[in-house]
């Protein structure tokens, strides 16, 4: 075992997250202006979002009903009444001077109850959730070569689910199960586009380090500023190295606010007394092997003494909105299959290998493709090996998403048909002739068999030449006789080289059958 | 005779406006005339909007002459407190950070009465983001009481209430969030109306304590009032707290309850508490004569005691004064407004800006709303001060139980003098003692005039009502200024 693993497999990793997921609606959280992504600063705004005196919010319902279902579909525990809070603090990009959030009135979750739990999807693993909420995003503060800074507040007042995890996560491969999942569920509920490099979607981790086997939590520390899926999993790696630099040195972290900054290859830390840095070789030995050398790490933002007072208070602008029992039971029911369920169906109901039913509900959008084609009748087995198989390898090629497929699931279905029907094309043929045709000039699959003239050989053809290998082949009828069914392989493969490979096996098969029957006969 | 249609009330304008007989620009100019001559002893307005006014006068008279209602308002000269905004027009809530700001849209409350046919003459004066209770904090001087002017008009609404008092408008709106319309109308001898919290919309309002803060109208008479009333009142999109009463906005309850009006077997709640703690002499002998007077019209009046009395100041200071801080947050020279010269950096622009921006009183309430906010200090303050106000509540509607409306004088002193209290803010809270409950419960409550004191400075009587019952509450009213009938005073000839 190496030094690093020998020091780092004796303590243990203990992650939470915290998430803001930018909700899919037409609007902003409290006015009307459209939510959207770039464009010029300031033209997405109106009188209410730039706080001018006098506004007051409006709740949009549609935001209302889309943090609910996430809260129902985590099964947390929702309020039958939800209320405002507002956060305070001063920053040119938070027009009101305050944030409209919930402290002690989230949506599902918080103050003693059920936040929920979410299934892992590879592992498999529960974690609780421990309470999500409805908040506005604030605007846009950029800082000019200048010195000077310019706010843009089109993003300002964009409605945001905030969903915070317990510290479950126990290692980097769980935190990125962690956000794979969630950005499924978040996609299968159509509530959030997950386009972190758009900023739709933002992750927060706490991280602490424990000795292996200890059940109390260490101080955490919180990461900002990560904007990918890889920095989460890189700010984590490196936390957890220097967390337990500092432990091996007989110092100890404290609870503080962390950046994460990308660039940097050197670990090092401005503004923190000797004391409490981490040895830099020691750190540097801890981090996981990289090609090209480690870079990335965290910086020390401010210290938990440090940390704003928000003055939190009840929003007296907003009533508290009551939901209905019905409403709250019309959520619940409509909520869409989310993959962890998906995958015991596929794998339970529609009999598919476990393999196949996680790889259909792994990558994002494969099962949707997977589940229309069922729809066109086609049997789950053979979908499943379409899509699995020729689709995802094509589009691994080309790097496209399953939504962006070239081909159609209509498509998919009528190959399905092209090989099933007794037309003397062969799943090879059509595989190895078709295929290419349909993916690279837009052709439907009878369009390229049409315009190409393939065709399989005919049924006088694979007759006569299933009759010639038998007549080649006297060890292996011998063996047919014997019972030996495998022996008709030599014939198959004999016809298949006379035919250069375009003739159906299932003919091939037929005519064999009939000439034992024949042989049998005679005796 | 132009000085006699400024004496007229709003329903007789209006109803001369709409048959023809007198025309919108006329109304107007006899107003816009009156203003000039008193401003100079007045200080009422903060400024007039003679063009605005005019072009919409003269609209008026179009559609009267097209045969078109313009609507029960028509021509009517209105005054607006300048925390209300106004599309284009400069709104400042009578502080310097927001000199210069032109509001992008036009508050619901000014929108509705202009939709009914007001003419809107000019913004009224206030304490600053009405906070005070004497008119004495707004950046652009006081505005002084038309029965002296050695004394304030109260406040905040001082403008609304002098401006109303001195036949400069026969209607303004003004706004409560501790008293801030009854009070003034108090000390300057009106009708102030502070309607049930969410009756009447806050959308384009200029914050000062969102759940108090209520718009209403200000008139000479209750008649006036409710005519503004039926136009103001009804749930708006944009307020999220704007309420839908009991009964229908549409059908003009508060003129039709106004017509109907008798005291004849009304019972009014007398409340000890707030005699006993009526500091001037003159002002509990004009409240108790207008009781005489009420039941010799037939009311019958009933002691009914609140225990509370003493918490409604404290929770009061605490609950707004949290608000407040919040609310002010967003005067940060970063959007809108003044802005301090070259700041060196954020912390500067923020510093100066609102150092330089604010005054002394704003600041005073931030300090102390961010203090009752502050970890550590919440449940001491901001907590009990908001348990405080249940029991305020509790104790008021229990009372209102037995009773169509609970009375009392307005506030425990007429006008006082100047600076009088200005350098003190005990003293200075301490007017609003009677008319804070009010807020604190969201209860509807007026005050009208019921006598003068010797040296001829009007005193006010309050009455608070259960909640929505702001039509009774108006008829009451109605049935009070019949009963007194007070001889017509006219101050500033």
């Amino acid at each position: 075992m190496s030094a690093r693993a020998q020091i780092l497999g004796r303590y243990e990793l203990v992650v939470g997250m915290e998430v803001h997921a930018q909700l899919a609606t037409q609007s902003k959280l409290f006015c009307g202006c459209a939510v959207g992504f770039g464009g010029p600063p300031n033209t997405r705004t109106c009188p209410v979002c730039l706080g001018h005196p006098g506004t007051l919010p409006v709740l949009n319902a549609e935001a209302f009903a889309m943090v609910h279902r996430i809260a129902l579909a985590f099964g947390a525990d929702v309020r039958d009444a939800t209320e405002f809070d507002r956060k305070n603090y001063f920053y040119p990009d938070l027009p009101k001077g305050y944030q409209i959030s919930q402290l002690h009135h989230n949506v599902g979750g918080g103050d003693g109850r059920e936040g929920g739990r979410l299934q892992l999807l590879r592992s498999g693993k529960f974690v609780r959730m421990h309470n999500v909420h409805l908040e506005e995003d604030a605007g846009k503060l950029l800082h000019l070569g200048d010195g000077g800074s310019v706010v843009d507040l089109n993003r300002a007042g964009t409605p945001l689910a905030e969903i915070v995890t317990y510290p479950d996560l126990r290692s980097v491969e769980e935190v990125d199960d962690f956000m794979d999942t969630l950005t499924e569920v978040l996609l299968a509920l159509e509530v959030c586009r997950c386009r972190m490099q758009e900023g739709n979607l933002r992750f927060e981790a706490s991280v602490s380090v424990r000795p292996r086997g200890a059940e109390f939590l260490g101080p955490r520390t919180e990461i900002k500023n990560l904007n990918s899926y890889a920095a989460v999993r890189r700010a984590v790696a490196y936390e957890f190295a220097r967390q337990v630099a500092l432990l091996e040195a007989g110092a100890s972290p404290r609870q503080e606010t962390r950046l994460w900054d990308p660039e940097e290859a050197v670990p090092y830390e401005q503004g923190v007394p000797p004391a409490r840095r981490a040895d830099p070789a020691l750190l540097a030995s801890l981090l996981p092997e990289v090609e090209g050398g480690w870079r990335g790490r965290t910086q020390f933002m401010r210290a938990k003494e440090d940390a704003h007072d928000y003055r939190y208070f009840p929003e007296p602008d907003l009533p508290p909105y009551a939901v209905a029992p019905e409403q709250l039971d019309a959520w619940r029911t409509s909520l869409p299959e989310l993959p962890g369920a998906r995958r015991a169906r596929y794998a339970e109901e529609l009999g598919l290998p476990q393999k196949a039913a996680e790889a259909l509900t792994r990558e994002r959008g494969l099962a949707a493709v997977f589940e229309q084609l069922l729809a066109l009748e086609v049997p789950a087995a053979a979908a499943a090996n379409y899509v699995l198989n020729p689709l995802q390898a094509a589009l691994k090629e080309r790097g496209l998403s399953p939504a962006e497929s070239p081909v159609s699931p209509e498509r998919l279905a009528e190959l399905h048909s092209l090989i099933e029907e007794d037309n003397g094309l062969s799943r090879d043929l059509v595989f190895k002739q078709v295929w290419p045709r349909v993916l690279d000039e837009g052709l439907s699959p009878r369009e390229a068999v049409a315009k190409y003239g393939i065709e399989g050989a005919s049924s006088d053809a694979v007759v006569a030449a299933t009759d010639a290998a038998w007549a080649e082949n006297p060890r292996a009828v011998r063996d047919l006789l014997a019972g030996k069914k495998k022996a008709a392989g030599a014939i198959v493969g004999a016809v298949m080289k006379r035919l250069r490979g375009q003739a159906d096996p299932r003919a091939i098969h037929a005519r064999i059958a009939e000439l034992l029957a024949q042989t049998r006969g005679e005796d | 005779m132009s000085d006699a249609l400024c004496w007229q009330s709003a329903g007789t304008l209006a109803a001369a406006v709409r048959r023809g007989e007198r025309s919108a620009v006329e109304v107007l100019e006899a107003h816009l005339d009156r203003a000039r001559a008193v401003e100079p002893r007045l200080g009422a307005f903060v400024r007039l909007c003679e063009e605005r006014a005019r072009r919409a006068a003269e609209e008026i008279d179009r559609r009267v002459a097209g045969g078109e209602d313009p609507g029960p308002l028509a021509g009517v000269p209105l005054g607006v407190k300048d925390n209300l905004c106004v599309r284009g027009v400069e709104t400042t809530a009578a502080s310097r950070i927001l000199s210069g700001y032109l509001p992008p849209y036009t508050a619901t409350a000014v929108a509705r009465l202009e939709a009914a046919g007001a003419v809107v003459l000019g913004k009224l004066n206030l304490d600053e983001f009405a906070m005070g209770s004497s008119t004495e904090t707004s950046a652009y001087g006081p505005t002084r009481n038309p029965w002296d002017p050695e004394r304030v008009p109260g406040g905040s609404s001082g403008g609304s209430a002098a401006s109303v008092a001195a036949g400069e408008v026969p209607l303004s709106l003004g706004s409560d969030t501790g008293g801030s319309i009854r009070q003034p109308a108090a000390l300057c001898g009106c009708v102030g109306v502070k309607p049930t919290y969410g009756l009447v919309s806050r959308y384009g309002l200029i914050a000062f304590a969102s759940s108090l803060d209520q718009v209403g109208p200000l008139a000479r008479t209750c008649a006036d009032a409710a005519l503004a009333l039926d136009a103001l009142v009804g749930p708006d999109p944009r307020d999220a707290t704007s309420a839908s009463p009991p009964w229908d906005p549409a059908a003009r309850p508060f003129a039709a309850a106004v017509a109907a009006a008798s005291l004849e077997g009304r019972t009014l709640g007398v409340v000890p508490e707030y005699l006993e703690r009526t500091a001037d002499p003159e002002v509990r002998t004009a409240v108790e004569k207008a009781l005489g007077a009420a039941e010799r019209a037939g009311a019958r009046l009933r002691e009914v005691s609140l225990r509370s009395a003493d918490e409604a100041i404290p929770a009061y200071q605490i609950v707004s004064t949290a608000e407040a801080s919040s609310n002010l947050a967003r005067y940060d020279g970063v959007r809108f407004g003044r802005r301090c010269a070259a700041p060196k950096d954020l912390e500067d622009l923020y510093a100066r800006t609102r150092g330089e921006g604010f005054g002394r009183e704003v600041k005073r309430r931030i300090v102390l709303g961010t203090f009752v906010l502050s970890s550590g200090f919440y449940e001491a303050y901001y907590l009990r001060g908001q348990d405080a106000r249940r029991r305020v509540r509790a104790d008021l509607l229990a009372a209102l139980d037995d009773v169509d409306a609970l009375v009392g004088p307005t506030s425990p002193v007429p006008a006082f003098r100047l600076g009088e209290r200005l350098d003190d803010p005990l003293a200075m809270y301490s007017v609003d003692v009677f008319s804070v409950s009010a807020n604190l419960a969201g209860l509807p409550a007026l005050s009208l005039p019921c006598g003068f004191t010797a040296a001829g400075l009007p005193v006010g009587l309050q009455l608070t009502g259960r909640p929505f019952a702001d039509p009774d509450l108006l008829a009451l009213g109605r049935g009070l200024e019949e009963a007194l009938a007070l001889p017509k005073r006219r101050p500033l000839p």
